[in-house]
């Protein structure tokens, strides 16, 4: 499985060439979206990115913007085996223009990962060389950008990326002033926004304008594209440095970056980086140290200039109107790319209709009226009486008399038949849409899919033919053997058989619950089953902190609508207004509460990391300081916690100190977050049930420390961090559950104690502190559950014995004591 | 497969013009070459064979970016140093292979994007026209009367000789294109398309023809030299030129009469959206000419005023008319209404044997619409409903047009087939659809 393949075409002549010129240009498409947000297309007969986009596959859109770039070499990454085939074709009809080089590697999950898989090979050599996503559809000349990055990286080597962004509208909700009346009139919020921009994203980008005279890319400080986040954090030395610091949020990434092969570098040597955007790009402009900073620059394309993503089927969907209506001159319709030209060509007519005229054949019935922004292929049979709109038809096609077609995407091969309705949908290739069906808007019906006459599917609705087992599998090239004229000819059996072998799921009308051949959906005659997102199947995803499992299903189903053809993204975008509007005023609680003492932030952190339920102190509704370096959300001592409790207890103690102390430096915590976590992991491996006695306790917890105690003891640098042993302990005591009951009732809380301090694992001094530390809160008049559980008589008995064992060394202590009783 | 019909040209020559069959031909005979080629087309498509920074072969680096007056001489310098490369390079044998190469690469560049940009079919042709001349004349000197149709020998020709071979020949071709196989084209490859003297192998022929290819780029060096010397003649003191946008011919041609010392004011048009006229306002100013900047609507206010429009163009065409940056024909109009004399000052290559067939749509293009709206404006479903059209010519009718000004003299638009005779070979008109 892990065996890599590799093209024999170009690999070997490039190997040889690689040593000769260094100068030649390179580029690197990552020709998987590493998402499942083209699902469920993706099993279909095509990988994402060899989706036609207005007749002409997306791949070669991009790899025909390298060969204009310049680039001399191209490598593909690719996990698909369709997407290697198809590169090599293309090589075969373009030999001469670059050499291209196929990496393929079944087992890559994420672009961090393909980037390391190349940087393994050592393919890379120039310096600059281009990065691109294999979505990519722009107009841009990079000569001048290559040029730039070429000399800000021998100027300064730590400048090791420059980005390319296209000015595109912001979003924006705005809901127009009430007006008094009485007519009852509701105002709608109206949402301002670009439908380029992908609606799971929301990017800041903080750029310094002052170096931007005479042209000059400016230097990125602040990346930020998750829409979870309502603020963006800017390090203070950052407005020093740089005074003129300009935060756009009216900007696209166009998935085009100019790198120096430094950036692999830093991919290899950052293991667990995944995406390029959210975690490399975010973090390298994120570091406030000097001497560590990777400079990345931002290119803003200038007007005239355009490039975009092709991320899901809404951003397909804009593409492809933006395509027709000429916005990426000269990447028109009428000027096909590479390979294209020799085989089609398109003649534009009025309105933006895009009619194939070289191979022809093509008739329109005279009473069928084709409006605005479409495209016919070659060889399609269009009847009498259609309307047709915005609509890209393939080649092959067959519609026949009195169709109705708004903003589709119809691929090639697909036929449609008499009085059939669809608004807003792909069609993928061969599929058929019977005889008066309705194919609501957003729907995608997958390639070889029939929808039955008659029947109107639910908007949003994806319907494939793969079925579920096969859609785990990475290899689905079986699928793709299953040739679509057998199945057009053997339809009624082979649905049958379907329907029989999945167990026959007809659960009533409910389009949410998936079932494998869905009659009540695609009909008696139909063909192919409703495909819906699954849940627990990557990890990319954001909504892990979802319970249960139908409501990450029904995000997820939320994701998948929003990605959709036809959405209408006002009420997320208001959503989303709202959530981070009243998100900034929690910010503005936080801001106050960071100004408080040291031992007041800690005790929060230790609140809500084990808050077991109940805990109602008056520390309790305060947010987590945010601690920079932190991820944000994450609960250290929690982490921390777990990290203990999944060590093997015969593996050596070294490799959990080890651990604890690399995720302690990712999260730029403490030595006491440590031993808090190892602390609570003691407590809950000591199976403390109610009605323990505290002997018995005690004995639980001398057998773990005999495993435990080397740790704790390491984790012990000082008084503080033997301080936070006893505050996990004490929390644990006063924060209710089996453990809190057992730990909080009686003398067990002492004991515990005392046994910590026999075993030399917590000394006398850190007890004293605490121990001063409850008394000033008495002495302050506070009164909750901690400050019982310190006046409990068997803890105060004990540490009387304590002080008074300490009393020759240490005199301020006593008088200490002495005040506070 | 053809070229096993067909034995006298061997089986590593080229046999077809058809676009693949040179495209095999070349990638398996001269890859350096298919190289260059597709080089030069993925410019040409990109529409960067004009504008980009890298310099070409003479040095010449283009204006970087958005302006949208291309250069269309650094376009046909390009085109002709490709074409050279390509002949010089490649193995054939005698005139009627090389001109069966020379049509496949013009059809090549036609199906690539080579309609929009005419200059290039047009030296193509010029190519094929003297590469005729060489073949046909051989060094014993008969045979001329395989040359060129001009009107001159049509009409001091016996009724006889107007029924030459080349006549002939002119009538398969028509036929041979109503039949567009490439087994047809064989057919006539054996049967005899070109004169007999075309199918002599001749070794010197390379070395004539490479001569004649240097006599062309000579006068595309001499081009705008010819035109400014004629500046006077054009340009009188004390009057007002209009002009539209921005044009180098036109650029250089006021210069040079104001260097002369004429005294003249220009009117120029801004040229919105592209604005090329401000930066040729500044130019001009910068020279010392009296300029004055109008908006395109105010054109027909100040017509009154001018003694005389000048405009450049994108192509001539056969019938005189001219296809021009968009908004000339605005311009044409209005001078017409107010009986100004509207000259049009360009180089011979622009013109192509073409008809306007299409009206306003002829040679015309549609570009980014992002000068008319920028797309951050483009906010919500309503706006992006509306479309946005921004076409790049216009085609000025025949009538309209008072005088061509050209690098080989000034002539009347009604005699402009003429010259196409003088230029290109008749059978080579329509060869590259």
């Amino acid at each position: 499985m892990g065996k890599k393949s590799k093209s024999s075409t170009a690999g070997s002549s490039s190997a040889a060439d690689d040593a000769k010129h260094e100068a030649q240009l390179q580029a690197v498409i990552l020709a998987d979206p590493f998402s499942d947000t083209f699902r469920p297309t993706s099993f279909d007969r095509c990988a994402p990115m060899l989706c036609p986009l207005n007749n002409v596959i997306l791949l070669d859109y991009t790899m025909d913007f390298c060969a204009g770039a310049g680039v001399e070499e191209l490598f593909v990454v690719c996990v698909d085996e369709l997407v290697e085939k198809h590169v090599n074709a293309w090589q075969q009809t373009n030999s001469a223009m670059m050499s291209v080089t196929v990496v393929r590697d079944p087992s890559l999950t994420n672009a961090g990962d393909a980037l390391r898989e190349l940087d393994r090979r050592d393919l890379v050599q120039s310096d600059p060389f281009l990065l691109l996503r294999g979505d990519v559809v722009a107009n841009v000349d990079l000569q001048r950008v290559l040029q730039e990055h070429k000399e800000r990286h021998k100027q300064d080597s730590s400048a090791i990326m420059t980005l390319l962004f296209k000015p595109v509208s912001p979003w924006n909700v705005t809901t127009p002033p009430q007006q008094d009346d009485n007519k009852g009139v509701t105002t709608k919020p109206k949402a301002t926004y670009s439908t380029l921009r992908s609606s799971t994203e929301d990017l800041v980008v903080g750029l310094d304008t002052s170096t931007t005279v005479a042209g000059h890319a400016p230097r990125i400080f602040v990346y930020d594209d998750q829409p979870s986040q309502s603020a963006i954090k800017v390090p203070c030395s950052f407005l020093t440095a740089c005074p003129n610091l300009d935060f756009r949020c009216d900007l696209l990434d166009c998935g085009i970056d100019i790198c120096s092969p430094d950036v692999l570098a830093r991919f290899s040597d950052a293991f667990d980086y995944r995406d390029i955007r959210r975690e490399f790009v975010a973090d390298s402009v994120a570091e406030e140290e000097e001497g560590l900073q990777q400079k990345l620059y931002a290119h803003i394309l200038q007007p005239h200039e355009y490039a975009a993503r092709v991320q899901d089927w809404r951003t397909y969907s804009a593409v492809s109107y933006d395509l027709l209506r000429r916005w990426c001159y000269p990447i028109v319709p009428d000027n096909l790319p590479s390979g294209y030209e020799k085989q089609f060509r398109y003649v534009q007519q009025r309105s933006h209709v895009y009619r194939e005229q070289k191979l022809g054949r093509t008739r329109v019935g005279r009473s069928s009226v084709i409006k605005g922004g479409g495209m016919i292929g070659s060889h399609c049979f269009i009847g009498e009486n259609c309307v047709i709109q915005g609509t890209v038809i393939g080649n092959h096609c067959h519609i026949a008399d009195n169709v109705t077609l708004t903003n589709c995407h119809v691929w090639d091969g697909v036929s449609i038949e008499q009085g059939a309705t669809a608004v807003n949908s792909i069609l993928a290739y061969e599929c058929v849409v019977k005889a008066g069906a309705k194919v609501s808007k957003g729907c995608v019906v997958g390639e070889g899919c029939i929808i039955g006459a008659n029947m109107k599917l639910p908007t949003f609705s994806r319907i494939t033919t793969v079925s579920k087992d096969a859609e785990g599998s990475d290899d689905d090239s079986d699928e793709f053997d299953d040739s679509d004229e057998d199945d057009e000819e053997e339809e009624g059996t082979a649905t049958k058989a379907k329907t029989g072998s999945s167990g026959g799921g007809g659960d009533g009308g409910k389009d949410e619950v998936a079932v494998e051949t869905d009659h009540h959906i695609v009909g008696k005659d139909g063909r192919g089953r409703l495909w819906l997102p699954s849940v627990d199947d990557d990890d990319d995803s954001d909504d892990d902190d979802d319970e249960g499992d139908q409501s990450a299903l029904l995000a997820k189903i939320n994701e998948m609508k929003s990605r959709s053809i036809g959405f209408d993204p006002t009420n997320l975008y208001s959503e989303r207004k709202k959530e981070q509007e009243s998100a900034q005023q929690d910010d503005g609680y936080s801001d106050n509460e960071a100004d408080n003492d040291a031992t007041m932030r800690m005790d929060e952190v230790v609140d809500d990391g084990v808050a077991f339920g109940t805990a109602d102190t008056q520390t309790d509704g305060a947010s987590e300081t945010p601690t920079y370096g932190r991820q944000a959300g994450v609960d250290v001592v929690q982490e921390l916690k777990n990290i203990c409790l999944e060590f093997e207890p015969g593996s050596p103690m070294e490799n959990l100190a080890i651990e604890l102390n690399s995720y302690k430096f990712s999260q730029n915590a403490t030595y006491s977050d440590c031993a808090m976590g190892a602390t609570l992991a003691v407590l809950d491996l000591m199976q403390i049930t109610p009605g323990m006695t505290p002997g018995r306790l005690v004995g639980a917890l001398k057998s773990q420390l005999e495993v435990w105690a080397p740790l704790l003891k390491r984790l012990c640098i000082g008084t503080e961090e033997e301080k936070a042993i006893i505050v996990a302990l004490e929390n644990t005591a006063i924060g209710g559950g089996d453990i809190g009951t057992v730990l909080g009732v009686g003398p067990s809380f002492r004991f515990v104690l005392q046994t910590l301090h026999d075993e030399e694992v917590i000394g006398e001094d850190p007890v004293l502190t605490w121990a001063s530390e409850r008394r000033t809160e008495i002495a302050r008049g506070d009164d909750n559950a901690r400050i019982q559980l310190f006046q409990q008589q068997p803890v105060q008995d004990f540490l009387e014995w304590l002080e008074g064992e300490s009393e020759e060394d240490d005199d301020d202590e006593d008088d200490e004591e002495d005040e506070s009783e | 497969m053809t070229a096993s019909s067909i034995p006298d040209l061997g089986s590593n020559s080229l046999s077809t013009s058809d676009p693949a069959a040179v495209r095999s031909w070349l990638s398996k005979h001269h890859p350096k070459q298919l190289a260059l080629l597709d080089k030069f087309e993925i410019e040409l498509r990109l529409g960067r064979l004009s504008s980009t920074t890298k310099a070409g072969p003479d040095g010449v680096i283009a204006a970087v970016g958005a302006t949208s007056t291309s250069d269309r001489l650094l376009v046909t310098r390009r085109t002709v140093g490709l074409l050279k490369h390509i002949i010089g390079a490649t193995r054939w044998k005698n005139g009627a292979q090389l001109l069966v190469l020379l049509r496949g690469l013009g059809r090549e560049l036609h199906e690539v994007g080579g309609f929009r940009e005419p200059v290039i079919e047009n030296i193509v042709r010029r190519v094929m026209a003297a590469v005729r001349e060489e073949a046909a004349g051989e060094p014993d000197g008969k045979a001329t009367d395989t040359g060129r149709l001009s009107l001159q020998s049509i009409l001091w020709a016996l009724p006889q000789h107007v029924k030459s071979p080349s006549n002939r020949s002119l009538s398969r071709t028509d036929s041979h294109q109503r039949q567009s196989s490439i087994a047809s084209e064989a057919d006539l490859e054996s049967t005899n398309e070109f004169p007999p003297a075309f199918y002599v192998n001749r070794p010197e022929l390379k070395q004539t023809v490479m001569e004649a290819i240097q006599e062309i780029v000579t006068e595309l060096e001499d081009v705008y030299g010819n035109i400014e010397d004629q500046a006077t003649n054009h340009i009188h003191a004390g009057e007002v030129i209009l002009t539209y946008g921005k044009s180098k011919t036109i650029e250089r041609f006021l210069i040079a009469a104001a260097e002369k010392k004429r005294t003249f004011q220009v009117v120029v048009c801004e040229d919105s959206p592209s604005f090329g006229g401000h930066e040729m306002a500044k130019s001009l100013a910068k020279a010392g000419i009296d300029t004055i900047v109008i908006h395109d609507s105010a054109i027909f206010a100040v017509m009154a005023r001018v003694n005389k429009v000048l405009l450049s163009a994108h192509a001539v065409l056969a019938n005189g008319g001219l296809v021009a940056s968009s908004g000339s024909n605005m311009v044409a109009l209005g001078a017409y209404n107010n009986a100004v004399p509207v000259v049009v000052i360009t180089g011979m290559f622009k013109l192509c044997p073409m008809f306007p067939h299409e009206g306003q749509d002829t040679l015309n293009d549609l570009v980014s619409p992002s000068k008319v709206m920028d797309i951050t404006e483009i906010k919500d479903d309503l706006l992006s409903s509306v479309e946005l059209i921004n076409p790049v010519h216009d085609y000025v009718k025949p009538e309209h047009v008072s005088l061509y000004v050209t690098n080989v003299g000034s002539f009347q638009p009604s005699y402009i087939y003429r010259l196409l005779a003088e230029y290109y070979h008749t059978d080579d008109w329509k060869s590259f659809e």
